[in-house]
C-alpha cells in the first residue's frame, strides 16, 4: 500500500508542475489576444464554481444540484447593489458574497437534513426558486428576462479596465480557493467532512457534529460560487436569468464529475475544460445538450475517477511496475 | 365560481400527470433502488412521438397511444440496460447512478432537440375541443381523457404488480435481490421489465401533458422536478401516494398562480418541499423506513 501513497518524490514533482502551470498562467496575458483572454476568464470562473462544488460534493460527499442558484445570488447581489445603491464593485463584491453566504446559511438549516436523492431535489428546487423569483417574481427589481446592464469598471484615470484585470482577479480567486480547499482538506474540519462522506454513522460515533460540518461545506460552496457570480456579471457587463436556469446547475456538476470528484486539480481541470468547450466548437448551441450528455455518460462509465484521478492512477500503476522491476533486478 | 372550477380541474389534471411521472419514478425505484432522472426525457419522448405521429401523421389515436408507450420503452431499455445496470453491478453510490440517468436524459433531449431545433412542438388537442358538459362542470375532453387514462393506468399498474406472478417477481427483486437471485429470478430481466412499465406510464403521461404546457425537447427536467416532488409529498416509495402528492402539488400551483401571484410558483413549490421534508419526511401517507 505504501507504493500507492503519496511520497516525498511525488510531492516534489507535483510542486514543480504546479509552479510551472502557475508561472504560465501569470505570464499568459503577455502572449494572448483579447479573445483568448476572454476564453481564459470564462474557464477560470468555471474553475471557481467547480472548486466551490468540490467542497460540498467532493469533501462532504453530498450531491448539490443548486450551485447555479448560489452563482445567481452573488451575481444579482453585485448587479442590484450597483444599480440601486451605486456601490462600487470593490465593495459590492464582498457584500454580495456575504449576502449569498447568509441566504445559504439559512436555507442550509433545512437542506442538510436531507440525503441522497432528496438532497439533490432540494438543492435543485432551491436553485429553481431563485431562478423564478429573479426571472418573474421580482421582475420590476431585477428586470426579469431583460436583465440589468452594468457599467464597465473604470480605472483611477477613468479609462475602462482591460481583460487583464478580470483575468488576474479570477486567477487570484482560483488560487485562493485552491489554497483554501487544500488547507481545509488537511485540517480537522476537512477530516471530519471526509469522514462524514465515507461513513456518517462512524463520524457520529466519533462525536462529529454532522449537520454543523455539512452546513459549513454548503456555505463555503456558496461563498465560492458567489465570488464567481460577482466576477462573472461585472466581466460580462450584463446579468440575466438565462445564466442561472436548470442547465447551468447540471453543467457545474458535470464539470466536477469529468475532472474528478474530490480532487482540487480535477475541479480546476474539469471546470476550465467544460466551460471553454462551447467556445471552441462551431455552432455549439445546437449540439450542446447532446455533447454534455455524451460526456457525462462516458466519464461515469469509463473514467469513474475523472480525468485527473485516472491520470494519477496511471502514474501510480506505472511507478509500482517500475519499482517491482527494479527490485526484481537487484 | 366558474374560475374556481376551471382552476380546480386544471390543477387536478396537471397534478395527476405529475403524479403519473412520480409513479413512474417509484416503479423503477421499488425494483432497482435507482432514481431515474431520465423520467422527464421519457415523458418528452411520449409527447414527441404523439406530436410526430398523431398530430402530424394523422395516425388514429388508439394506434398512437400504443406507439406513445412503446417508443419511450425502447429508450428506457437503452438507458436502463447500458447506463444504469452496469453501474448497479459495479456497486457505485446511488448518486452516481442518478447522474448517469441524467446523462441519458441529456442525450435523448439533445437528439430530439437537434431534430426539432429546440422549438416548441405544435401539439393540438387530440380529443377535439368540444367540452363535456356535466351539470355545471364543463370539462375539456383532453382533461376528461387525462382523468380516465390516469385511473386506467393506476388500476392496471396495481393489478400488474400485486395480482400477477410477474409483479410478484418484480417486488421480490426490489425487496431482496440476493434472495430473489437464489430463487432463480433473473434480476436484470425483472429490473428492465420495471423500467419498461415505468416508461410506458411516463410516455402516456407525456403524450397527455404535451398539449397543456409549452412542450419542447427541453421540457424533461421541469417535469422530473415536479414529478419527483409529487412522489416525495405523497410518500416516497409508495407508487399510489405519488398520485395523491401530484394532485396536492397541482392544485397548490394552480390556485396560487391563479389567485395570488404567477411569479412565485416555484418558490411555493420549494417552500412546500422544504416543509414536507422537514416536518413530515415520510410524506402524506407514507411510512418511515
Amino acid at each position: 500500500m505504501s507504493e500507492k501513497g503519496f511520497n516525498y518524490k511525488d510531492r516534489a514533482r507535483v510542486v514543480v508542475v504546479v509552479c510551472f502551470i502557475f508561472l504560465i498562467a501569470l505570464l499568459f496575458p503577455l502572449f494572448s489576444s483579447p479573445q483568448v483572454m476572454n476564453l481564459a476568464i470564462l474557464g477560470l470562473i468555471g474553475a471557481i464554481l467547480t472548486l466551490g462544488l468540490n467542497v460540498f460534493f467532493g469533501y462532504c460527499g453530498q450531491i448539490n444540484f443548486g450551485a447555479a442558484g448560489f452563482f445567481a445570488l452573488g451575481g444579482y447581489g453585485v448587479a442590484l447593489l450597483e444599480e440601486y445603491l451605486k456601490i462600487p464593485f470593490i465593495i459590492s463584491l464582498p457584500l454580495a458574497v456575504i449576502f449569498s453566504g447568509i441566504v445559504v446559511s439559512l436555507v442550509s438549516l433545512f437542506l442538510v437534513r436531507l440525503r441522497g436523492h432528496s438532497l439533490a431535489l432540494g438543492t435543485l428546487a432551491f436553485s429553481l426558486a431563485v431562478y423564478t423569483s429573479v426571472a418573474r417574481g421580482f421582475k420590476n427589481v431585477t428586470g426579469g428576462e431583460d436583465g440589468i446592464n452594468l457599467k464597465p469598471l473604470l480605472l483611477f484615470d477613468g479609462s475602462p479596465v482591460g481583460e487583464w484585470f478580470f483575468y488576474y482577479l479570477a486567477l487570484a480567486t482560483v488560487v485562493a480557493c485552491c489554497w483554501l480547499s487544500w488547507t481545509l482538506r488537511k485540517s480537522r474540519v476537512g477530516r471530519a467532512m471526509t469522514e462524514i462522506a465515507q461513513n456518517e454513522l462512524a463520524a457520529l460515533s466519533f462525536g462529529v457534529n454532522i449537520s454543523k460540518y455539512l452546513r459549513l461545506g454548503l456555505i463555503l460552496n456558496s461563498l465560492m460560487a458567489g465570488v464567481a457570480g460577482g466576477i462573472f456579471v461585472k466581466w460580462i457587463g450584463w446579468i440575466s436569468p438565462e445564466y442561472f436556469g436548470l442547465m447551468p446547475n447540471i453543467i457545474i456538476v458535470l464539470a466536477l464529475v469529468v475532472g474528478g470528484v474530490g480532487s482540487i486539480a480535477g475541479a480546476v481541470v474539469g471546470g476550465i475544460f467544460i466551460y471553454i468547450l462551447p467556445q471552441l466548437m462551431i455552432r455549439f448551441a445546437e449540439i450542446s445538450v447532446l455533447t454534455y450528455g455524451v460526456i457525462l455518460c462516458l466519464s461515469l462509465l469509463f473514467l469513474p475517477r475523472g480525468i485527473v484521478g485516472e491520470i494519477f492512477n496511471l502514474y501510480y500503476t506505472h511507478r509500482t511496475k517500475l519499482n517491482v522491476s527494479q527490485s526484481e533486478g537487484e | 365560481m366558474e374560475i374556481f372550477i376551471i382552476t380546480l380541474v386544471g390543477g387536478l389534471c396537471t397534478g395527476v400527470l405529475y403524479g403519473l411521472v412520480g409513479l413512474g419514478f417509484m416503479a423503477i425505484y421499488n425494483a432497482s433502488k435507482v432514481i431515474n432522472f431520465s423520467q422527464g426525457a421519457l415523458a418528452m419522448m411520449g409527447g414527441f412521438t404523439g406530436y410526430l405521429l398523431v398530430f402530424n401523421g394523422k395516425l388514429p389515436a388508439v394506434l398512437g397511444i400504443v406507439l406513445v408507450a412503446a417508443i419511450p420503452m425502447v429508450c428506457a431499455l437503452g438507458i436502463g440496460r447500458f447506463l444504469a445496470e452496469p453501474l448497479v453491478r459495479r456497486n457505485v453510490p446511488p448518486t452516481t447512478i442518478m447522474l448517469a440517468t441524467l446523462g441519458g436524459a441529456l442525450i435523448l433531449e439533445g437528439v430530439i432537440g437537434l431534430y426539432t431545433n429546440f422549438s416548441w412542438f405544435k401539439t393540438s388537442l387530440v380529443f377535439g375541443a368540444r367540452p363535456v358538459v356535466w351539470g355545471m362542470i364543463r370539462i375539456s375532453p383532453q382533461y376528461a381523457a387525462i382523468l380516465i387514462a390516469t385511473a386506467v393506468l393506476c388500476i392496471s399498474y396495481w393489478f400488474l404488480l400485486n395480482k400477477t406472478k410477474m409483479g410478484l417477481k418484480i417486488r421480490a427483486v426490489g425487496t431482496g435481490p440476493y434472495m430473489a437471485a437464489l430463487l432463480g429470478i433473473k434480476l436484470t430481466r425483472m429490473r428492465m421489465l420495471a423500467w419498461c412499465i415505468s416508461a410506458g406510464i411516463t410516455g402516456i403521461a407525456g403524450f397527455l401533458i404535451a398539449p397543456l404546457m409549452l412542450s419542447s425537447a427541453l421540457m424533461g427536467l421541469p417535469v422530473v422536478v415536479n414529478g419527483f416532488i409529487a412522489a416525495i409529498i405523497g410518500g416516497f416509495g409508495k407508487p399510489m401516494a405519488a398520485i395523491l402528492g401530484g394532485i396536492v402539488l397541482g392544485l397548490m400551483i394552480q390556485f396560487f398562480t391563479g389567485y395570488i401571484s404567477s411569479g412565485f410558483g416555484e418558490v411555493l413549490v420549494f417552500i412546500a418541499l422544504i416543509l414536507v421534508l422537514a416536518f413530515r419526511p415520510q410524506g402524506i401517507i407514507g411510512e418511515l423506513e
